[in-house]
This record gives structure tokens, sequence and C-alpha cells, in this order.
């Protein structure tokens, strides 16, 4: 069992990803930034929300399930950027790896936390 | 000695690749059954597909059968859509490689090729010659044998990683149809015509099993 002091393994990783996401879609091109952009930036950022909010509750599900919707949602949006071409094809592999993963993490605590 | 290719791996299984791939097996289907459910899922199932293909536990399903009765009664294997995904990775790689080594006049699932191009070619032929053979192998392409056509493919194809991935797909189906021709005992046979423009002469080697199939 994880100790209740130590912050989630799943939520520094996904403060990588959040912090990887900003950047790229600060390179958006102008006319995807503020529209598609934003909504990207908006979803992994209330991602990062729910994580720490779990993080620090004992009735973690209901908030964990929330975010695994957000996240299946994010991917939604990157498989159109994906198709849009606003990401590399190294760019791409890279967030398809990180979504995977953290995905079966998220899922795996959700899991946990059901008992 | 026909060039072979190396280095083939890493694009074949590059998540770039994948991702092309899935996209060319979804082409015109998205909306469909398998297709769509694929599309939900697809930058996940690229993500494995390529995990399982380069630890080597990939392993091809199995089809689905069913026949169709146009134009001809034949049987057709239905891969599954990941199967499917697997074979466009593969061909979107070794196409451009392979497909300029073959003989201008061979027509099947080639691209600017089929059925309406090699008629156009068989008339070009027949006004320039005054004789033609006409002539069909029996369910020719279930009867290719796999043992020799992986030994062309592995003078053609450095990597063992590809060669296994071929292999595998080569494995996941295989017809018992066998070329039998009672009475051969050369494997040749010698095409003589003579026309009115003199004389031409040609081998044609239609069936050899001592030394494997060559067409």
């Amino acid at each position: 069992m994880r100790k209740s002091d130590e912050p989630p393994v799943l939520l520094v990783r996904w403060y990588e990803v959040v912090k990887w996401l900003l950047e790229r879609v600060e390179s958006f091109p102008k006319n995807q930034r503020f529209i598609f952009g934003q909504r990207v930036a908006d979803a992994a950022l209330d991602i990062m929300d729910l994580l720490v909010e779990a993080a620090y509750r004992k009735e973690k599900r209901e908030v964990l399930v929330r975010a695994n919707l957000r996240l299946e949602r994010l991917r939604w949006l990157l498989r159109l950027a994906r198709e849009r071409n606003l990401l590399t094809a190294r760019q791409q592999e890279f967030i398809a790896e990180q979504f995977l993963e953290c995905g079966k993490m998220l899922g795996g605590w959700i899991k946990a936390s059901a008992a | 000695m026909a060039r072979s290719f190396g280095g083939l791996w890493e694009r074949i299984t590059s998540l770039e690749n994948l991702f092309a791939a899935a996209e060319e097996a979804m082409q015109g289907k998205r909306r469909t059954g398998a297709a769509a459910r694929y599309f939900a899922r697809w930058e996940e199932e690229c993500v494995r597909l390529r995990l399982a293909l380069r630890d080597g536990s990939w392993r091809h399903g199995p089809y689905t059968y069913f026949t169709i009765s146009d134009p001809k009664e034949r049987v057709v294997a239905a891969a599954t859509f990941r199967d499917r995904v697997a074979h466009h990775a593969l061909v979107r790689v070794l196409e451009p490689l392979l497909d300029p080594t073959l003989v201008e006049d061979t027509f099947a699932c080639r691209r600017g090729k089929g059925t309406h191009a090699a008629m156009a070619r068989a008339r070009e032929y027949a006004r320039r010659y005054p004789y033609f053979l006409k002539c069909d192998i029996r369910k020719y392409f279930p009867s290719i044998p796999h043992a020799v056509l992986a030994a062309q493919v592995a003078g053609r194809v450095r990597e063992a990683t590809v060669r296994g991935m071929i292999g595998e797909i080569l494995a996941s189906h295989a017809d018992a149809e066998e070329q039998v021709w009672p009475g051969d005992d050369c494997g040749f046979v010698n095409v003589e015509v003579e026309g009115g423009e003199g004389r031409s002469c040609g081998w044609f080697r239609l069936h050899s099993r001592a030394e494997g199939f060559t067409a």
C-alpha cells in the first residue's frame, strides 16, 4: 500500500507530461493555439488538479474516475492534433507512450481504491 | 544477385510507420465496426503493437473465412484488424523496395496495375505477335510453396527480425495446394514458335519440383 504522505508516482509523472504539453501548445500555430491549444492545456491541467485532489483525499475513487474520463477526452484532442500535424512524429511517439503508461497507472489506482 | 536491404526493422516498427499503417488499414472504413473500434484506441494499439513486435512476442491471429462467388467462387481469409495494421506496416516499408524489382508484366496486387492494365498489355502483345499462348496456373497463389518463398525473401531482406515477422505472417495461413503435373520429369517446357517474321524460341520453366519454384 502507498504511504499517504508520499505523492503518488502518477502525479509526479503527469506533472512532467503537463509541463511538456504546455510547451507544445505554445508552439502551435497562432490560429490553433487559442482555441484548440487552450482546450488541450485545460484538459491536462484539470487532470493534474484531480490527481492532486485524489492524492490528499480519503475517498479517491470518484475523483480518479473523473480524471480517467478527462484523460480519455484529452486522448481524442491529441488524436486530432496528430492528424492535423500539430505534433511532429517524435512528439506523437513520446506522448502516445506517456498516455499509455499514465492510463495504466490510473487504471491501477482506480482498482486499488475500489476496495 | 538482387540487392538485399537492411535497416528495415527500425522503420517498420517506428511509431510513425505504425500510425500511418493504421490509417491505411482504416482507409474508408472508419465508420464501420472493427475500424471504428480501433480508431478509438489508435495510439494505444500502435504503442502495444510496437512493443510486441520489438520484444518478439507478436503473434499473428486467426482468420475469418468466408466464401464469395463474384467474380468466381473463392474463399476469402479476413485477418483481424490489428493484424491488418501489422500487414500494412510491413508493406509500407517493403513495397517501395521490392515492387520496382518485379517484372513489368506482373499485374496482381500492384499499384497502377490490375486487371485492366493487364488486358491492355495483353492486347498490345496480341497485336505484335502472330501467336500467343493462353494458359493459367491453377490456384497459383495458394500453391506457392512457403519454404521457397521464405528462401527468396531471405535473399532480399537481411534482418532476422523482419524475416521472422514475414515468416509469422506466412505461417498464419496455409493452403494445401500443390502443383503436380503428371509426366513432368524435367520441369521445363520448350516452346518453339515459327511465325511469319522468323523464329522465336523461348524456354519456359513452368514447374520444377526438384529445384523449387521460380517463375
